[in-house]
Parts: C-alpha cells; structure tokens; sequence
C-alpha cells in the first residue's frame, strides 16, 4: 500500500520574491572608494570583485555572498592589504554593521513569502505530535526511535518555514508515523488486555534469596537500596507487549540527610533516551510513598534504570553492588560492611537515598473501546464521508472534491485487495496524515494570489502561534462561517486562557531566549562539582516558569528586565543560596536587592546559556543582550580572533575582564567590543552556572584571585557600576525592549524574519504596547489584531 | 596428659554460639585484667581463621575459647597469632567470661620465657600483612577515630610510632569481629591520620594509641564499635589468604561453608528469630509443615550418637533423644544414609529444633565428622606423629584452588588439631586395613572420633588414609565401610 501513499507528498521549494536591488548607503560608499575601489574597480577587478558599483539585491545569493565576503575582510583586517592605508576602527565597525544589517534583512526576505501563489511552512516536530494528539487522541513521541529529526533553528527560533526542509529521511518517518499512530487510534484490532507487570525487590535485586527468605519469615520486608549517582549499576529490561499510555507506579522511601538535597527518582529507557520520571523524593524510611505517573510506551523492550540523580559519593560502581552472601537489604542498619555509608552511627541519613519497594507498569490503558477516535472517525458507515470529514480536520481547511476522489481511489484499491471497510478506510486516513496539507500550514492558493490570510489560514496561524497545535472546534467553526476576523481579540484571551498555550508560554521563551543552549556546553565537572541534570532543568524551568507568570498575570514586559520576585524550587534556591524553598515545583519567591536576582538577565540559564563548560564569556553575553534584549545584533566575529591570553605562571592572575581589555587594545577589535563587552561585563558577579560572586577564581598566574569589576560605559556614553544598575538603564530604555520583544514575537507567529516592509506596523504595535504598560498579553493580543498577522 | 584432642571444624558453631556477647559490640571499653581468670592448659586445637580453638586444663577438661577481636596470644614472651603457636604447647590462659558467664573469651595467653627476636619479627610481618587492627570509638563526617589494639603497647610505640602521625597516611579496610578483611583493595579507604592522641594502655588489648584518620568516602563499617584493619604508612593492602578473606577476588567461590561470610553472625537482625550466633531476645525457630527450615535457624549440637533417636551430649554427658523431622538429612561416611548405618559410638553433628514444649528434640540433619569435612572440602594433613602419646598431629587443608595467575595452588592450612589414637583405631588405605605406624607425615586423612564425654576423652575410631581412600569410601554406589 504504502508505494502509492507517498503520491500525497510535494517538496517545496521557495521561489525567492522579487525586490529591487538598491545601492548602498553613502558612508559604505566613502569608504570604498577610499579603500577598496582602487583594487575593484571597473578596471582591475581584483579577485573578480568589483565594489564599485555593487549594489544589495536580496534576490542574488552570489552578490549576498559577495557582500558577506567583503564584511568578513575588512572586519579581520585582511582588507585592505597590510601596504595599503589602514582604516580608522569606527569605519570598519560602522560599515560592517552596515552589511551584517543588509544579510539579514536579505535572510528575512527570502524568508518572507508573501508573493509565493502558496507558501509552505512546515510543522515542528512539536507542533505535529500535538496535531496527532488533538486529532486522534494518541501520544506521538517526537524525540524516540520512531520520531522525527530535530528541527533546525534560526536564530534560536525553530519554526521559520523556509529553514524547516524536507529530506528522503522525513517522508520515510512520516508515513512510518502516520501508519503508528493510526494503528494506535482506531480499534482495528483485539481490544488490548490491561495488565500490570509488577517488579517486586525480588525481581530487581535478590531473586536467589527469596526461596531463604520466605523461609525465614521475612519476605515481605525486602527493598532495595538505590545510592546517589548510580547512573548504570541498576537496570532492569521491561518488555512492552502493546503500546499505550501506561500508568508507573513506584513504591519507595526517599531519605534525605539533615540540611542536605533530597534523593531524585528518575526512571528512564535507556536504549531510547527518554525519562519518564524525574522527581525529587522525600519520605520516611518506614513511611514509603507511591509516585504515579502516566506515560506513553511504545511495544519494544527496554532497559529501565532506576536512577538516584542527585550527586553523592559513588566512587566506584563496586561500592554499590551487593555481596554474593543472602543478605538483602531490609532496612539501613544491616547493609554490607564495604558499601558506601547511608546512615550515621545513630542511624540518620547521610546520603541522599531512595529505597525501592516495587515498580509497576500497569495498562495500556484504554479509556474506551473502541477508541474515542475510531468512534469520532468511524461514526458514519459512508467512506466518502469519514475521508472527507477527517481530511478536513487534518488539513485544517475545507476538503475539494477533487482532493477526496484521490483518497477514495485509495479505499477502492485496498477493498478490492481484500482488506475489510474500516482497513480500506485507514488507507485513505494514512495517506491524509502523509500529506502535504497535513505536514505543512499553507496559506494562498494556486488559484488566485491573496495578500492576506483567509480565515482557514488564520486559524491555522493563530493557534500554531498560542497552542502550537490544530485549531479546536471553535476556531474552526469560526473560519468555517467566515467570522474569524471579528472574534480575534476574544479569541486571543479564550486561547490564552486555555491550558494549551502553556505550549506557547513554554516554546517562545526558548526560541526567543535560544534556551536551547544552556547546557549545550556541559560545565566541567571538577570546576562545577555542584551542577547536575537537575540544576540544569531547574534554570530552564525557572525562566519558563517566569515568563508564564507575566504572561498568566498580563504582567508587563518590563519585569523581564528586573523584578523583585522570581520562581524557583529547591534545587535552584539552593544554587542561589537562597534558603526556606522546598521541594521540586517552582513557586513565586519574593527577592530583596542583596540576593542580586530578578528579571531574565540574572537567571541561571541566561548566565549560563552564555557560559563556555569552563568560565563566564563577557562577549557571548554581551551579543546574547544584544540580540535578544536589545534586538540590534552584533556582526558576526571576524575570522581568526585570537584567543585570550593567559598570564605566565609567575604573573599576577587577572580576571577575564581584564585579559579582554589586553584583546581590545588592537583597534580592529575595539570598534565591535566597545558595544559588546560592557553588556557582558556587567554580569561578570555571576559565574559559568549563575552563581553570585565577588572575585573571579583563577587557575594561572600567582596571587589571589583578583577582585571582579562590573562597571562600565554603555556606547551612548551612560556608565552603570554592576548589573543592577544596568537593568536601571534597561529599564529607561524600556521600548527598545518592547520593539526587540515585538519583533521576537512576530518572528515567532509569522514563522518568518521580519523585514523593511513589517517595520512601521511593528512601530505601530510597540507604540501601542507603551500605552498599554508593556502587557505582555495585551501586546500579543496586539500583534494577532494587527495587519501583520492577517497578511500572508 | 596424654589426651589427645579431637578437633572438629564442626564445633565451630558451638564455639560462636559463647560468642553471643561479642558480636559488634558497640562499646569500645577494653577490661581490666581484674575481671580475667587464669587456666593453666595445654592448647590442643586451632582454627586460624575464626580466632577460635580448645586447650585441656590439666585437670585433663577440654575448654573451647574464642578470641575477642582485641584478644592477642603472647607465646615465650612475643605477641603471636593462634597460627604461630604450637600445638601441646603449656600455657597460662587469660580468659573472660562470656553472656552466659563461662569463661570461654580468650584476651591473651602467657608463658615464660623471654621475647624471642623471630618470633616478634614474625608477628610484626604478619600484622604489616593484614593491618593493625583497632575498633571505632567514633565517626563525623568523614572522619574515624580508632584506638588500636595490641598484646604489647612496649613493642607497639616501639614499632609505630613513627607511622602514628599526624599528615601520614592510613587506609582503613573494615573487618569482622574475626578481624577477616574483605578484601583489602575494595574494603577499605585511603586516608590521612589528622590527629593522634594517647590514652592509657592499662587495659587488656589498648595500645594507647587512638587516631583519627579522614577518609575520601565513609563506609558501612565505619561505624561505632566496629572492628577496622589500618594499613600504615608504605604498606600494601594485599590480598588476604584464601579462607581467610571474606570476600575472595581471583579465587573461585569457597569451597568451605563454614569460612564464607555468616551472615546469622553479622546481620542478625536479618533473622526474625534466635540464631546460634544472635538475637539471644527472639525465640527460636519454629518448625512449620511442608515448609523446608531455612539456614542458621537450627541450633547444633554434637555428641555421641548412642542409637537412633538418642545420642549423648558431648561435653556433659547427658543423655538427649531425638526424632527426625521429613525430610531430614542423614549423612555418614560422604553419603544419606539412615540412622541405623552409624556405628555406636560415632560423634556427629546435630541440627536440633524445638518441639511443641520447646526442648530440642527435632533434628533436620545428623553427620558424622567425616562427611562434614568432605562437604566442606576439608582434609587433614599428618604434621607429626608422636605414637608413644597416643598423638598424631595435623592440619586443615583446602583442595587446590586457581589463584590470580590462574595456577593451581594450595591454600595456607586453615586450623591444626591434635587427635588420639589408640590400639583400637582402625587404619584404613583403599580396601585394606593398615596399622597405626603405617601412618606417614604428609598424609592426607579423614578420621571419625567418639565425642567427649566426662571422663572419656574423645579419641579416632577410624582413619582413611589418602584421597583416593577417601574418595572410594564416599563413593555412592559403595556399600557401608568394610569393618
């Protein structure tokens, strides 16, 4: 069947749109013709460039790549030639700006697509798992074996059309998909048995005991003990007949050491990276809990390893194994004599423990059977009518009649091939999820050009921009009776309102923050013996947690350049060393100045997403404001920088600060720098994980470690002493931050850079949003209400 | 005294149970000699590996003793260990009284004779093998604080002093109250000694010495009133002696039961019951129907079996019946067998249960001395032969095990006894019975003994002589021994 499934496939190849070409600005054509225009020229032509006469014309990418070739020359200072007169540093850095704006305006172009008869814009490997599950009730896990390829990003954000392509390998795992998830969906086969598989003490640790110990009247009293750190020592295989949601349940204690971290439960498939717990556990030894979690597992087997993700001494695996002698662990008081010490000497924890009594996979777990979906999609026994009604919703637009033809052709051929009517039906129901209608939102129709959406296209746009998923039954009925327009405001608050914007609430942050890379560097274990997984998770869910807070609140946008509140757990308070949090779940936590937090700028995933796995990079963080808060940019780093210097052995040690102040004595670095480091620098108190600090350690030279300095001098000349006094400054720029927030957001819903065309409406909009305090809600409210998001 | 001992493996059980008290004391109180008494004897039995043996008073009364973990035997003035002593030699016990207030706690030995430069330099080698022992006073953090034992605080400070200091460094293996090691490259910790203090050494195993050492990671065995081996400064934590480590890396499992980690012993609370070894609180094991009694729940008891169903008690005499409960094991020569197969006479080993009024009248196993050895894959070897004493002495051999080269090699003895001959032991090699003096050294022998009884010295009845003896006597297909 599946040969003639793929039919339903198109690739897509964006047209560039037509702009005309314009010259550049008068002070680039100063300086070539004082630097450049002698080599190229019309008469020499040097290297085959000429400068000249060249103009910016987004629509060629050879003069694009001329013009990103000139930048990179002059900003290295391979251009002019050593023998020629040297430029002054403000021009190379003011030209290069110049270009680095125009390749950017270029990418955005050719991102904007306006003027293509259809514009194709693929899903996210999200956004398509929250599809299948609105549309079929099943869980489809993106990042498993059966998956789909992590999406490329631009500029942090993971959802710009013309960067998400299509490769062999996604048409594979695509129709691989379609025919999961449908196989899941619908009762078209023996109604699946629930059962649980029940993983006793016994089963996991002391099988050939418990013949002993039954006889010895003690059977029921076995557990097993799991040490901090035990990342590969405890591992059983689970083997899973049907897939379905499951519910794990596991039985255990969790002892947690005076004034130390609780033990962390974390249950995970190992062969394909997927936790499906993680949680920090608190409970007596002889007071176990029961965690339940529901989870989606597909048939296969896996080795489970049932971690203790908290650090703590496991220096060897052998110090956590167990003797060959029929001793199993009953309680803390009789473990084997070499192992590594949980308890005092009055039997109170020392070591973050978990002590296991059972583990149980109960399902799948059927709420209903035949499905709620097979009984949505199966309600008529009319094929035509079940194709066309679920294309539609699939597809997120009215069915043509033409389109449904083709699909029955499909139940036609599998009928005549044997299969019954409802696998006839499937057929046609795979190749609708194989689809491009499917797979992609399309806005405009080959038909007649549009420059707006049509309120099909709108829904769409709309609800992958709040719920990153497929509109509901309301949006649909809107767009259906044509009055989608009319509602959008109310139709922003009741989406917002609505549990499934925590989708946006948690994606646009990420993208908009480039959250993606914190821990992308893994810090150095011996530097930074205290950051975890668990640290790590809680920096990311700190920001997430903030923003949805504003957001939830209709805060404004300038909490997100400082506040006096934060949200943390334990884990993160701690790391902050910040006492009274307790337990996993972020909370609201009020900060008084000398806890040196508040806002975004000073939260540990931003200090550490601009952190190299060994210290604080002042520049990372500098362009990181730049682009993020500020919304202008650096240009990208010349090539060939090289590195900072470290002082001899018999030097006095210096901070990072001062190793760059030595790098930014050669002019050619200084024009960028001058812009970039004092953005950096400012948060030079906090260290490669976040953590405040007032001297910087330092591995080389002698001395002691020398004393940190966040001063500095903003480039219109205000200074600040340290990063509070930056927020200040900040915050008297609050609409700057309001326009890079704007445009952040419109990059986000429009799946597109913005461009020269979008920034009078965006102008507009930011305007809006001052009257309104900076609302985060209501500035989006604003951006969905404006002409840029109706136009195509 | 020409009374020859009879050494049993299987007393061991016996032994331990007078232990009761000892088991991971929890407190660090060295006694004072006053609380000692003083039995002048000749030692007739020693099992190296549990700190344990017999010595007859010369009043001709077999005692059984133990030593506690501080308990160090002096021999011609010079600490020793029991395996260093030798068998007949005279000597003053010093003993302490046990929970049941038999004085059976052996804390030193005496005799006279002025310090013999081999002998200390023998024990120092053997002490630089295994570490100084000591027991835990306290732990915080990660720190240990340990007093360390000796038999001599004069040749101690003499010895280590100059490694008993402050920034040296110390690794602390935990050890039984046998003062057995795991295994010392996994059981221990490196650490550095951060303070040293000295105490008094009037007690009975003080050195004087207490010193803390810091640790990298604290283990389960670091634990107040635990027992520790502290290697000094530039010495090797090695492999114990197969048998003797209780945890054998590169050897295969243990052959010996009795040698491998007793876990009644060192985890009771492991056990819902009374053990020989244990929880003196519980009540004993209860028998229940179909349902196969678990290990270490029995209490045993040796004597000599008179008939089925009676046997008498070694030691007192008494006279105890017995019933056998289904599924009982009877073992004799190597081989099940029924009660009646037993000659009168034969001392054997019993696992006793309760029954409904609580006396120990069930047995679940009975054996006679020779099987016992054979499933634990023990022979004897002839060390000397003193015939005009009625003696012949041997050690407790282990077969051939494969070490970390992967060659075949013989283990260390394990224990060394003496045993009585008389002119009605029968000798036997292969099908024929051979005479006393056709006894060679270096044989390999099992033998079968009566018990002892007051008045009634334990003696052989019978010895096979040679492995290839022996293993056609246990051979399962072979009728009952030829008489």
């Amino acid at each position: 069947m599946k040969s003639f499934l793929i039919i339903g496939f198109i690739v897509v190849c964006g047209a560039l749109p037509c702009v005309a070409a314009t010259a550049p600005e008068p002070h680039v054509a100063t300086f070539f013709k004082a630097h450049c225009n002698k080599c190229h020229d019309e008469k020499k032509q040097k290297g085959d460039l000429r400068v000249d006469n060249l103009m910016v014309d987004f629509s060629s990418p050879k003069i694009m790549g001329n013009w990103e070739e000139i930048m990179n020359r002059i900003n290295s200072g391979d251009m002019p030639p050593e023998k020629e007169k040297r430029p002054k540093p403000d021009d190379i850095a003011s030209v290069a700006e110049w270009i680095a704006g125009q390749l950017r305006e270029g990418e955005a172009v050719r991102q904007a697509s306006g003027t293509d008869k259809v514009a194709f814009l693929k899903l996210t490997r999200e956004e398509y798992a929250n599809t299948i599950r609105d549309l079929l009730g099943v869980t489809f896990e993106v990042k498993g074996a059966a998956g789909l390829p992590e999406d490329p990003d631009w500029k942090g954000f993971e959802r710009i059309g013309s960067v998400l392509t299509l490769s062999p390998t996604h048409v594979e795992k695509y129709l691989a998909a379609a025919e999961m998830v449908l196989d899941e969906a619908l009762s078209l086969r023996p109604e699946p048995k629930r059962d649980a598989i029940v993983w006793t003490a016994w089963d996991m640790r002391w099988k050939g005991f418990q013949k002993e110990y039954e006889a010895r009247g003690i059977a029921d009293q076995v557990r097993i003990e799991i040490v901090p750190n035990n990342y590969t020592t405890d591992t059983w295989n689970l083997d899973v007949k049907t897939t379905g949601d499951y519910l794990v349940r596991v039985k255990l204690s969790g002892l947690r050491a005076q004034g130390g971290r609780a033990p962390r439960l974390k249950v995970y498939l190992s062969n394909v990276d997927k936790t499906l717990i993680e949680q920090d556990v608190d409970a007596a030894e002889d007071k176990p809990v029961t965690i339940e979690k529901r989870v989606h597992l597909i048939a296969g087997k896996y080795p489970v390893r049932i971690i203790n993700s908290v650090p703590g001494p496991n220096p060897e695996g052998r110090r956590s194994r167990h003797s060959g002698t029929p001793n199993a662990f009953t309680n803390t008081r009789n473990r084997v004599p070499w192992q590594i010490k949980l308890t005092d000497d009055d039997c109170k924890p020392i070591q973050p423990t978990l002590i296991i009594d059972r583990v149980e996979w109960d399902g799948p777990i059927v709420d209903s059977w035949p499905t709620a979906a097979h009984q949505r999609i199966f309600a008529s026994k009319d094929a035509r009518e079940i194709v066309s009604k679920f294309a539609e919703r699939a597809w997120r637009r009215p069915v043509q009649s033409g389109e449904v033809d083709r699909l029955m052709k499909l139940v036609e051929k599998a009928q005549s091939l044997g299969d019954n009517f409802e696998a006839s039906v499937r057929t046609a129901l795979v190749a609708v999820l194989s689809s491009k209608s499917f797979i992609y939102l399309e806005e405009g129709s080959t038909k007649k050009a549009s420059p707006t959406l049509n309120d099909w296209e709108l829904a769409s746009r709309l609800s992958y921009f709040l719920w990153s998923t497929m509109p509901d039954e309301r949006l649909a009925e809107l767009a259906r009776t044509n009055t989608l327009r009319a509602h959008l405001q109310a139709e922003v608050k009741r989406m917002l309102a609505d549990p499934k914007a925590k989708a946006f609430a948690d994606s646009f942050p990420r993208q908009w923050l480039q959250l993606r890379r914190v821990g992308m560097f893994p810090p150095d274990k011996v530097l930074y013996p205290d950051y975890d997984e668990n640290l790590e998770e809680s920096m990311v869910a700190e920001t997430l947690a903030f923003f949805a807070d504003v957001l939830h609140r209709n805060g404004s946008l300038r909490e997100f350049l400082d506040s006096d509140w934060t949200m943390l757990n334990e884990r993160l308070a701690t790391h902050y060393g910040l006492e009274g949090v307790r337990g996993d779940d972020m909370q609201r936590v009020s900060l008084k100045p000398e806890d040196h937090r508040g806002g975004l700028l000073t939260q540990g995933s931003v200090l550490s997403l601009t952190s190299d796995g060994t210290r604080h990079r002042p520049v990372h963080r500098g362009v990181w404001v730049l682009d993020s808060i500020i919304g202008k940019p650096a240009p990208p780093p010349p090539a060939n920088v090289p590195a900072l210097n470290t002082p001899a052995a018999d030097q006095k040690k210096t901070t990072v600060r001062e190793k760059l102040e030595q790098h930014r004595a050669d002019p050619n670095c200084n024009a960028c720098h001058t812009k970039i480091d004092p953005l950096g620098v400012a948060f030079d108190n906090y260290d490669a994980i976040g953590r405040w600090r007032t001297v910087e350690a330092v591995k080389d030279g002698v001395g002691e470690d020398p004393k940190l300095d966040a001063s500095g001098t903003l480039n219109d000349g205000r200074t600040f002493k340290n990063a509070a006094d930056l927020k200040k400054l900040l915050l008297a720029d609050a609409d700057k931050f309001a326009s890079a927030v704007t445009e952040k957001l419109a990059t986000y819903a429009l799946r597109r850079g913005t461009t020269f065309s979008d920034r009078a409406e965006m102008k507009r909009i930011t305007e809006q949003s001052k009257v309104d305090e900076y609302k985060l809600a209501s500035l989006i409210e604003e951006i969905v209400t404006s002409e840029l998001f109706l136009k195509r | 005294m020409n009374l020859p001992q009879v050494f049993s493996l299987f007393s061991r059980a016996v032994l331990c149970f007078a232990l009761l008290v000892s088991v991971q004391a929890a407190d660090t109180e060295f006694p004072s000699l006053d609380k000692t008494k003083r039995v002048r004897g000749e030692l007739v039995s020693a099992d190296f590996i549990h700190r344990a043996g017999q010595f007859r008073t010369e009043k001709g009364e077999l005692t059984d003793f133990t030593m506690p973990p501080y308990g160090i035997m002096k021999f011609q003035g010079a600490e020793a260990d029991l395996r260093d002593v030798p068998l007949g030699a005279k000597l003053e016990f010093v003993l302490l009284p046990d929970a049941q207030g038999k004085f059976s706690r052996l804390v030193t030995t005496e005799s006279p004779g002025e310090a013999d430069a081999s002998l200390r330099k023998k024990f120092e080698d053997f002490t630089k093998a295994r570490g100084v022992a000591g027991w835990i006073d306290r732990t915080e953090g990660r720190q240990v604080t340990i007093t360390l034992f000796t038999g001599d605080p004069v040749s101690f400070q003499d010895r280590y002093d100059a490694l008993l200091v402050k920034g040296k460094e110390a690794r602390v293996c935990v050890a039984n109250d046998e003062l057995r090691t795991w295994n010392p490259g996994v059981d221990g910790e490196r650490g550095s000694i951060t303070e040293v203090t000295r105490i008094p050494a009037d007690r009975i195993g003080c050195s004087g010495y207490r010193v803390v050492v810091t640790v990298p990671n604290m283990l389960e065995g670091y634990r107040r009133g635990r027992v520790v081996r502290v290697f000094l400064d530039g010495w090797k934590a090695r492999d114990q002696l197969y048998g003797e480590s209780l945890m054998g890396y590169g050897y295969g499992r243990l052959l010996d039961q009795e040698l491998v980690e007793n876990v009644a012993k060192e985890y009771p609370e492991q056990f819902p019951f009374r053990t020989d070894y244990a929880n003196e609180k519980l009540p004993w094991y209860q028998l229940k129907p179909g349902q196969e009694p678990p290990p270490f729940s029995e209490h045993v008891v040796h004597g000599a079996l008179v008939k089925p169903g009676q046997f008498l008690t070694e030691h007192t005499g008494e006279a105890a019946d017995f019933t056998l409960i289904e599924k009982a094991k009877v073992r004799y020569l190597g081989k099940d067998t029924k009660l009646e197969d037993i000659p009168s006479g034969t001392r054997c080993r019993f696992h006793l249960y309760q029954d409904e009024k609580g006396a120990f009248t069930r047995a679940g196993f009975v054996s006679d001395d020779f099987s016992q050895r054979a499933s634990n894959s023990v022979t004897l070897r002839i060390d000397a032969l003193h015939l005009e004493k009625d003696r012949v002495e041997a050690s407790w051999l282990l077969p051939e095990v494969k070490n970390y080269n992967g060659d075949m090699e013989r283990p260390q003895p394990i224990g060394r006894s003496l045993l009585r001959v008389t002119k009605d032991t029968r000798v036997w090699k292969l099908d024929t019975k051979i005479g006393i003096r056709d006894l060679r050294l270096n044989d390999l022998i099992l033998v079968n003994t009566t018990a002892e009884i007051p008045g009634e010295p334990a003696q052989c009845t019978d010895i096979w002589v040679g492995e290839e003896t022996i293993k056609q006597v246990s051979a399962p297909n072979r009728q009952a021994a030829k008489k």
